[in-house]
């Protein structure tokens, strides 16, 4: 490990740091291990006084009901289980160089991501992709921003071989590097009684994860009948989520979707004014012509520019053109940047997008329309968007809402009022290029 | 961007209407169509064997060209990127009527702009939105006249303009513009669709240029059957039209209107009905016919669901079968086959979609 906090380590500083010029959230200035992350033992200390439930009960703020009906067959929660999960998650060995764990881009002190638009994994390589928070996933799936995994299980194994994160040669030597470890075999045994193997370290990752629970967020004491757990503003924000401005139609917020995805797919051009779709789609054909199996759809999304066609790659279907499954909204506070290309900085950046009716392509989500929201308006949007972080992060809340709004008063790169306000069409430009000759 | 693209395909908007009227009365059909066509001979060599081919269908896009709701327009511009994108490309390009929500002639010009990125020859139908303010004159200037014919690698194309109200020629009380209230909703307060005697005489004299074994595919917005008066998914002079088209082995027609799929087979002849750019309608109270996939309830929340555009693949042996290319689901193919076997063979599997 210390062998690579002088080499990788502080160029990844440099690159977290300079990210949109933002403070990684809540970072400690003096503590960084390999590739910028947290060092293990401060993660570590951090969950430990985040009190999650350690699985032997239903964790705190989610119905009993629907615990049941997330709970796989195979894999049902349990303490040994998550003890097992939470050792796998934090332990750098399972990777080749012995330099990377989930925890280095899922970092606990960052929202359970690693505040940087894409990810840095093995060798200092960056991919593609923003790393979504591991939180709240026991409501979320498929698995990954394009659903190419179905379920956590099969989620947790693919980053272990994945050439750009951990970097393993194939999961056999995974395997065998566990056993070698003297602490994991009883440790296995006693989660699954079995000797250490692939399917359990999924299982044991996906059961810790489950476990990392954050709701219970102001806005859920709100609902719950405390009048003033919401600012007027904040209350003004959940309207306009919940009417004009459309939010709740892909990111629901109730009793059976508490963490604000439909878990659907939809396009709302968040990369289509860099790509050229068409192009890529018939260079992502030939590409799944030569393999088409779980790691090689996992390289094309992650380390190659073929991944912004979203779910096209894993469904090979037009209409999942950039789409991209709706990321949960829980805790959006400490998990900028934004997107799954971490294209946008704050959440007023968020707002904007959706406010002039994302981006025109043909495939945007038909649910995606201009919103004609005023400034106002856009304030309590975000400042109800704030509203859904867990008491438990308020500290890197209020850093993280210091540092947006102070950005948001500067630059706005994804506003467009005329287009908001429909004082000008997307179709109109598209027909006439630009020229406004044919009316 | 109508009309034929090839030397021997009849211009019939070249032909004076008057003129032309007098012939077909006089029954001297034949010879007219003589007189501008030289007979096209099937392409190929054995009767009613074709070169297989595939043309795509966009429909019904309802533009209305307001900036306060750009739906339609960005729905058309996407079929257009669609079939742009189709490779290998179709042959030509259907467009299947209704390109404006109520005729208006600023955005029948916007639809032919918007169509002119078409990669592919376009041939056009009119629809019944599209003569809602002016019986069809701001169209005809546009594309030329609505009815015309061509042959196109052994089969025998006849654009019918199926949306002539009863008694319109002869009465303008009954001519479209209609009595004020919702366009859609309720077409019973009008007259009923028709093609009418003059374009029956027109549609026959588009088949006597072919054989009877020469496949046939005749193109209009409205299903050419009796469907449901209310909607005007209805034309009240079914019988007479299928009596023109019984002698030809191999019909299919292609329409729009219904903006949803329909399959059906009536005596000889099998419809495929096509989906819409702009937005599904639901299914008519009397249901579908038998041989119909109707989708599920589209999702309110996403506008684009229902909608699509389609394409039409022509056999060999001249038969059509319809692909509903849905932008929200699995594409469903109708077989000119499934629907010949009364739907026991070639079954289209049972669409898979996410519930929402
Ligand atoms: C090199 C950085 C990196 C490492 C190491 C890493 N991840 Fe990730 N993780 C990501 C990125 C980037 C994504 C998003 C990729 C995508 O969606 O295509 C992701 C996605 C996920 C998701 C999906 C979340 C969702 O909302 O769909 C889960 C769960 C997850 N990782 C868990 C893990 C686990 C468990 C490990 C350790 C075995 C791990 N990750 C290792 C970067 C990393
Ligand atoms: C049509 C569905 C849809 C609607 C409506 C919608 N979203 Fe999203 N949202 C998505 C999808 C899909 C993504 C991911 C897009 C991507 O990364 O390309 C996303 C991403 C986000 C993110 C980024 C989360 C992260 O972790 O990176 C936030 C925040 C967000 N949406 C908030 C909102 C708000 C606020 C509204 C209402 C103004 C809204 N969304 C409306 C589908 C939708």
């Amino acid at each position: 490990m210390t062998l690579y906090r002088g080499t990788f380590g502080a160029l990844s500083v440099f690159a977290a740091s300079l990210w949109f010029g933002l403070p990684a959230t809540s970072t400690p200035q003096d503590a960084v291990g390999p590739h910028g992350a947290t060092p293990i033992d401060v993660q570590e200390r951090r969950l430990d006084a985040l009190r999650i439930g350690d699985g032997s009960a239903v964790p705190r703020g989610v119905d009993p009901e629907m615990w049941k009906i997330h709970q796989p067959e195979d894999n049902a929660t349990d303490a040994a289980r998550v003890a097992l999960g939470r050792k796998l998650f934090f332990d750098a060995r399972l990777s080749r160089d012995a330099s990377v764990s989930c925890a280095t881009c899922h970092d606990v002190a960052r929202g359970f991501g690693d505040a940087r638009p894409a990810s840095e994994g093995i060798d200092g390589q960056v991919g593609r992709r923003n790393a979504p928070p591991t939180m709240n996933l026991f409501a979320v799936a498929p698995a990954f921003w394009d659903g190419r995994s179905p379920t956590l299980e099969h989620q947790a194994i693919q980053p272990l071989i994945n050439p750009i994160e951990m970097g393993m040669p194939s999961h056999d030597a995974v395997v065998a590097k566990l056993k070698d470890i003297p602490d994991y075999p009883p440790l296995f045994r006693a989660a699954y009684g079995r000797e250490p193997n692939i399917a359990d370290t999924g299982r044991a990752l996906a059961a810790f994860q489950r476990m990392l629970v954050f709701l219970d967020a102001p806005f859920d004491r709100w609902r719950a009948g405390v009048a003033d757990a919401l600012s007027d503003s904040e209350r003004r924000g959940f309207a306009l989520y919940e009417g004009k401005a459309r939010c709740a139609t892909c990111h629901p917020l109730n009793a059976s979707q508490p963490v604000g995805t439909d878990n659907l797919f939809h396009n709302t051009g968040v990369s289509a004014d860099k790509r050229d779709f068409e192009k890529l789609v018939r260079k992502v054909l030939l590409a799944l012509d030569y393999g088409n199996s779980t790691a090689d759809v996992d390289h094309l999304a992650l380390a190659t520019d073929m991944g912004e066609l979203g779910r096209f790659v894993v469904t090979k279907r037009r209409h999942d053109i950039g789409a991209f499954r709706t990321p949960q909204v829980r805790n959006v506070a400490v998990t900028a940047p934004y997107m799954h290309d971490g294209s946008m900085a704050t959440l007023w950046d968020v707002v904007d997008h959706y406010n002039k009716g994302g981006v025109d392509n043909p495939f945007l989500d038909g649910g995606i329309e201009a919103l004609a929201l005023s400034e106002t308006e856009i304030d309590d949007l975000v400042a109800f968007l704030f509203a859904l972080t867990d008491d438990r992060l308020a500290g890197p809340k209020s850093t993280a809402r210091d540092a947006q709004y102070e950005r948001s008063r500067k630059v706005r790169p994804f506003r467009d009022a005329d287009a908001a306000a429909r004082r000008r069409s997307g179709f109109e430009s598209q027909v006439f290029g630009g020229k406004d000759d044919g009316k | 961007m109508t009309g034929p693209d090839s030397a021997r395909a009849i211009d019939v908007a070249r032909v004076d209407r008057r003129s032309f009227l007098r012939v077909v009365s006089a029954g001297v059909v034949g010879l007219c169509a003589g007189g501008t066509e030289p007979f096209a001979a099937p392409a190929a060599s054995s009767p009613g064997r074709v070169d297989a081919f595939r043309f795509a269908v966009i429909a019904d896009a309802h533009l209305s060209v307001d900036p306060r709701n750009d739906r339609a327009e960005k729905a058309l511009l996407r079929a257009v990127a669609e079939v742009n994108a189709m490779d290998p490309q179709p042959d030509f390009v259907v467009f299947g009527g209704d390109l404006a929500r109520d005729g208006r002639k600023d955005a029948l010009a916007f639809g032919a702009r918007i169509l002119k990125a078409v990669k592919a020859p376009v041939r056009m139908v009119v629809g019944d939105h599209d003569r809602h303010l002016d019986g069809g004159a701001a169209w005809r200037g546009l594309f030329g006249d609505e009815e015309y014919a061509w042959t196109h690698k052994g089969v025998r194309f006849v654009v019918v303009n199926g949306v002539r109200r009863v008694g319109e020629a002869t009465s303008a009380a009954t001519r479209d513009p209609a009595p004020p209230g919702p366009l859609h909703a309720d077409d019973r307060r009008r007259a009923a669709f028709e093609v009418g005697e003059e374009g029956r005489a027109r549609l026959a004299v588009h088949l006597a240029a072919v054989t009877k074994e020469t496949p046939v595919v005749v193109l209009s917005h409205a299903p050419l059957y009796k469907l449901h008066r209310g909607w005007n998914l209805w034309t009240e002079d079914a019988e007479a039209v299928h009596a023109i088209l019984a002698p030809f082995e191999n019909v299919t027609v292609v329409h729009a209107h219904a903006h949803q799929p329909l399959a059906h087979r009536i005596g000889t002849i099998d419809f495929h009905g096509m989906i819409a750019t702009a937005f599904p309608l639901p299914r008519p109270p009397e249901g579908v016919p038998s041989l119909s996939f109707p989708i599920d309830r589209p999702n309110p929340f996403n506008p684009a669901d229902g909608c699509g555009i389609g394409w039409v693949r022509i056999a060999a042996d001249g038969t059509a079968d319809a692909t509903h290319g849905l932008w929200n689901r699995e594409p469903i193919t109708v077989t000119g086959r499934y629907l010949r076997r009364a739907g026991t063979e070639d079954r289209p599997p049972r669409a898979r979609r996410p519930s929402y």
